[in-house]
């Protein structure tokens, strides 16, 4: 009991140098705790986006593997088709699946819209050999896509494309609903209500009549889809429809659809996306489809790239705050062994004296650690209250832009989707999400400065610090024996 | 009965020169001792080797029959000997009164604060400080009280053995005839083995054994 108030006593005695070592624990414990905190929130963006962005896969057909095989595996091949895609997306691997399909279709009634009718940059020369489908592919002037799940529409999602007129197809409807660009609207005085009759190229006896429910404006760069010159493959002639008229138009066109897909392309104008609960459970998922049918020659592809691509700022940030938090430690600790060394020689002589009159290595050792404890103890309650403040501030900063843009992203979603907000909302495990949908004051409850856990740690690896300083301090002086000392003095 | 005995005892600092040669002596309670000698014959290195603050470079200092160098030293100079240094050794930043309550303290004397605190202020009566310089830094002492506020920390654990280096040497005729005085009570009204170095005529009038250290040799005046 008396070690620890003589610590107490000498903490007062020696105020100066107790504060300069008060000062440098207090800015360890301030930069580590806000190191800790940007770690920290940095993870829990990282977790967030990972959340948010969980591993898609997707198979595709290399049409050269197919004609290079041998003629067992061609006549073997078989097509992905939706009941296989159904079939694989009927796993507990997996957390959704969605797919689309595509045909390309003809009208009489409307002129598709030509790239010479728009407003072409410079650098941009349209192809006229390719231009009104001169090469007879059986490829009609309109692309019709539809969505098993249409809250995966990229183009949608991300604000490429955007409903300005009407509302978003019901693929649950068996109307034969279709929404139709801008351009293509103005190109022929189109307006929401009026119908259209499509035929598939190859059939232009049998019509489908479409009725236009929503106009949507396209800002997509035109160098991105002007692919040959075929107007199906300029988005602005891209038609989107429901599930259940696309389904018809295939069926009732099978063979063709077959034949004119597959001379191209091997592909029957199916394409899926697998959304995996876990990306460790990847090549498990690969074998589990393979084993339901999926043939061999369709290569893999995830959006992994995308994902980390995404995430490195982030991930760079947390990963320099933790080097940063290990730099302080090591230069905190060695500047703190230091000062007490200097510290404790300056108290050489009280040492010779307290161990000629009998008090014991230990409790010498004792003595001096707790003062360097208490001292260290006081900082750390002011340098984490300080910490915790700021690294609060810190977080809200890092945070609430993440949010806010979180937030207004998907504003931008249900709006582009024509104010059809259940189109824009796919299941999701995102953190900011639940944050955002189950608090109002979403910073308040992204609480990670103050994490208990967080602080515990610092505070015993502050302290430990402290203590390993204060111990080789000690050592340098108690290997003296009290006899020496008090010769030197004298 | 000895309780301090010194058998071949000899000790040098750089291993050439000898500072005592195979010295010999026994210490006994309720007996003054004074050992007398120039400067530099190596009185106060005795009273390391005694106080074990030193070790012999050969022989045996035992203290009831064990070799010191064996035992527990913290606990022997805490517990069994008090000490009165020649440059005193007190801590500078505590007062007289805190420089005594350590020393108990450290013993680790089985009296509450209080009474230790009242221990301490009779001692320091005893050896002729009052209470307002009992509560003074001792720095603001002079050499003489200090001297007495090391005498008072050396009796504040009821040694058997005290062990006083020139703890004279800095008071006047009457405080030294007080202090030899109280030390002489201590050897024969409290049987402590009182060992007092010294140059002064006076302790060596009032020691009940006068020793002689010169040229490395202890020898007994006759």
């Amino acid at each position: 009991m008396y070690i620890l108030k003589n610590a107490l006593l000498n903490m007062t005695r020696r105020k100066g140098k107790n504060i300069l070592i008060g000062i440098i624990i207090t800015i360890i414990t301030i930069s580590s705790c806000i190191s800790l905190t940007i770690n920290k929130s940095g993870n829990l963006l990282v977790t967030s986006y990972k959340e948010s962005s969980p591993l898609e896969v997707s198979f595709e057909l290399n049409p050269m593997d197919l004609r290079q095989a041998s003629d067992d595996d061609k006549t073997n091949f078989k097509t992905m088709d939706v009941d296989l895609v159904k079939s694989i997306g009927d796993s507990k691997l997996l957390s959704d699946y969605f797919y689309t399909l595509e045909v390309s279709m003809s009208s009489n009634e409307i002129e598709a819209v030509d790239f010479e009718k728009l407003e072409l940059p410079d650098n941009v020369e349209p192809r006229k050999e390719f231009k009104n489908n001169k090469m007879n592919l059986n490829i009609g002037n309109y692309r019709f896509t539809s969505y098993s799940n249409f809250s995966y529409l990229d183009d949608f999602l991300n604000g490429t494309k955007k409903i300005i007129d009407g509302e978003f197809i019901d693929n649950e409807s068996e109307e034969k609903q279709i929404i139709i660009s801008e351009d293509l609207s103005k190109e022929n005085d189109l307006s929401i209500g009026d119908t259209i009759k499509f035929y598939y190229p190859t059939n232009e006896k049998k019509t489908y009549k479409f009725t236009i429910v929503g106009i949507y404006k396209d800002t997509s760069s035109i160098e991105d889809n002007s692919f040959m010159g075929l107007s199906a493959m300029n988005s602005r002639n891209q038609i989107y429809t429901n599930l259940t008229s696309i389904n018809k138009i295939i069926n009732d066109n099978e063979e063709a659809v077959e034949t004119g897909y597959k001379r191209m392309t091997n592909s029957n104008g199916l394409t899926a996306r697998f959304i995996l609960k876990d990306e460790d459970n990847l090549n498990s998922f690969i074998t589990e489809a393979k084993e339901k049918g999926l043939s061999n020659y369709y290569n893999t592809k995830t959006n992994e790239d995308e994902i980390i691509a995404s995430l490195k700022p982030i991930q760079n940030i947390s990963d320099f705050s933790f080097v940063f938090l290990i730099v302080i430690l090591i230069v905190g600790g060695i500047i703190l062994a230091v000062l007490n060394i200097i510290n404790i020689k300056d108290r050489k002589y009280e040492i010779g004296i307290l161990r000629a009159i009998g008090m014991s290595k230990i409790k010498v050792t004792a003595q001096l650690i707790s003062e360097t404890f208490l001292v260290a103890l006081i900082s750390l309650i002011i340098g984490t209250t300080i910490g915790t403040l700021s690294s609060q501030k810190v977080t809200n900063i890092m945070l609430k832009k993440e949010v806010t843009s979180y937030q207004e992203k998907q504003n931008n979603i249900d709006d582009n989707f024509g104010g059809k907000p259940n189109f824009g909302n796919r299941p999701s495990n995102n953190t900011l999400d639940k944050v955002i949908n189950n608090n109002t004051n979403y910073i308040d409850s992204l609480n990670v400065s103050t994490d208990l856990t967080t602080i515990t740690k610092l505070f015993l690896v502050s302290l430990l610090l402290t203590l390993i300083s204060g111990i080789i301090a000690v050592s340098f002086v108690t290997k003296y024996e009290p006899n020496k000392i008090l010769q030197d003095k004298t | 009965m000895n309780i301090l005995k010194i058998d071949n005892v000899s000790f040098s600092y750089d291993k050439e020169k000898l500072v005592l040669k195979n010295i010999n002596a026994n210490f006994k309670t309720g007996i003054i001792y004074g050992i007398f000698g120039r400067s530099g014959a190596g009185k106060t290195t005795l009273l390391s080797l005694l106080a074990g603050l030193e070790t012999p470079s050969s022989g045996i200092i035992s203290y009831k029959d064990q070799d010191i160098s064996k035992i527990n030293n913290d606990k022997y100079r805490s517990t069994n000997m008090g000490i009165v240094f020649q440059s005193f050794n007190l801590l500078p930043h505590l007062t007289a009164l805190e420089n005594v309550i350590l020393s108990m303290n450290i013993s680790n004397i089985k009296i509450n604060d209080k009474e230790k605190k009242a221990l301490a202020l009779t001692l320091l009566k005893k050896v002729g400080l009052d209470e307002t310089k009992a509560k003074r830094k001792v720095l603001q002492l002079s050499g003489g009280e200090q001297q007495r506020v090391s005498i008072a920390r050396a009796l504040s654990y009821d040694a058997e053995i005290i062990l006083a280096d020139e703890p004279t040497g800095n008071l006047d005729r009457d405080t030294e005839e007080d202090i030899i005085n109280l030390l002489t009570k201590l050897a024969h009204e409290e049987n402590k083995c009182v060992i007092i170095i010294s140059h002064s005529e006076y302790v060596k009038k009032a020691s009940d054994k006068v020793y002689f250290l010169a040229n490395g040799n202890l020898k007994e005046a006759q």
